[in-house]
């Protein structure tokens, strides 16, 4: 397809050239999604929903995950929350990425957190121990040096 | 226990195109995913059909063939529907991912 223009006008109308919605096979009523391309610009897909099992769909799920994976999605802890979110949606507006309260770690995740620390926290409480044992020991034999002198 | 969604900017664009598609059925749209949030969040919904065994994903139906797909934080397996599909038990899930909606019709 060669290259074509279009102009933008009020209300941020564009008309789509026939080459390009006879390409993309759009029909009267079908819905077109722009996203990003990562080089500053947009690109335009028809917006259609996907059957189970086709080689679009294995597409559209990876694309999900790299979402969740780069951080493009949005955390929901309550039908009201998700009621706003979809709300937002449709009036086209982004919805607001919020960091999860579990900052990406699941519980079992965290649990392996806690246990890791625990088992360094053993490991150097005695280091701790034998280090406080030696400042008071040095203290003590200041005090009692200072002593002496006076 | 407390129990979070995420809703990947893919699921928010194939959710967007869904409420334009079933232009008159919003109302009924909106009730069924808030009933579909409401079970994930409060631990009521537990198992659901796998969708792909490779990635721990699972479905559940949303409204006329489509269906949503998501991936809990964990998951086990629970046997067999009437149907023959493998069922996926997450009672112990605490995150969610919304992934996208995709169609079953044949």
């Amino acid at each position: 397809m060669a290259r074509e223009y279009a102009r933008l006008r009020e209300r941020n109308q564009v008309t789509l050239p026939a080459s390009v919605v006879e390409q993309m096979g759009l029909s009267l009523g079908d819905i077109v999604e722009f996203s990003p391309n990562g080089k500053g610009g947009v690109q335009l897909h028809p917006a259609k929903i996907v059957k189970v099992g086709s080689a679009e769909a294995r597409n559209e799920e990876q694309d999900a995950k790299n979402d969740i994976q780069e951080g493009r999605y949005t955390v929901i802890r309550s039908v009201g929350d998700f009621r706003k979110h979809v709300e937002k949606l449709r009036k086209g507006e982004m919805p607001d990425v919020q960091e999860s309260e579990t900052n990406h770690l699941t519980e079992s995740q965290r649990h392996e957190v806690a246990a890791v620390v625990e088992s360094i926290l053993k490991k150097l409480l005695p280091s701790l121990v034998e280090a406080e044992k030696s400042i008071r020991k040095r203290h003590h034999e200041e005090r009692a040096a200072q002593r002496r002198q006076v | 226990m407390k129990r979070e969604l995420r809703s990947a900017g893919k699921f928010d664009r194939r959710l967007a195109s869904l409420f334009e598609a079933l232009e008159g059925r919003e109302k009924e749209l909106q009730s069924r995913l808030d009933g579909m949030v409401k079970g994930l969040l409060d631990g009521s919904i537990t198992k659901a059909p796998e969708h792909h065994p490779t990635d721990d994903t699972c479905c559940l139906p949303l409204i006329d063939d489509f269906v949503v797909v998501f991936r809990p934080d964990r998951s086990v397996a629970a046997g067999q529907d009437k149907a023959g599909r493998n069922i996926v038990s997450f009672e112990n899930a605490s995150m969610f991912d919304l992934l996208t909606i995709e169609d079953e019709r044949e």
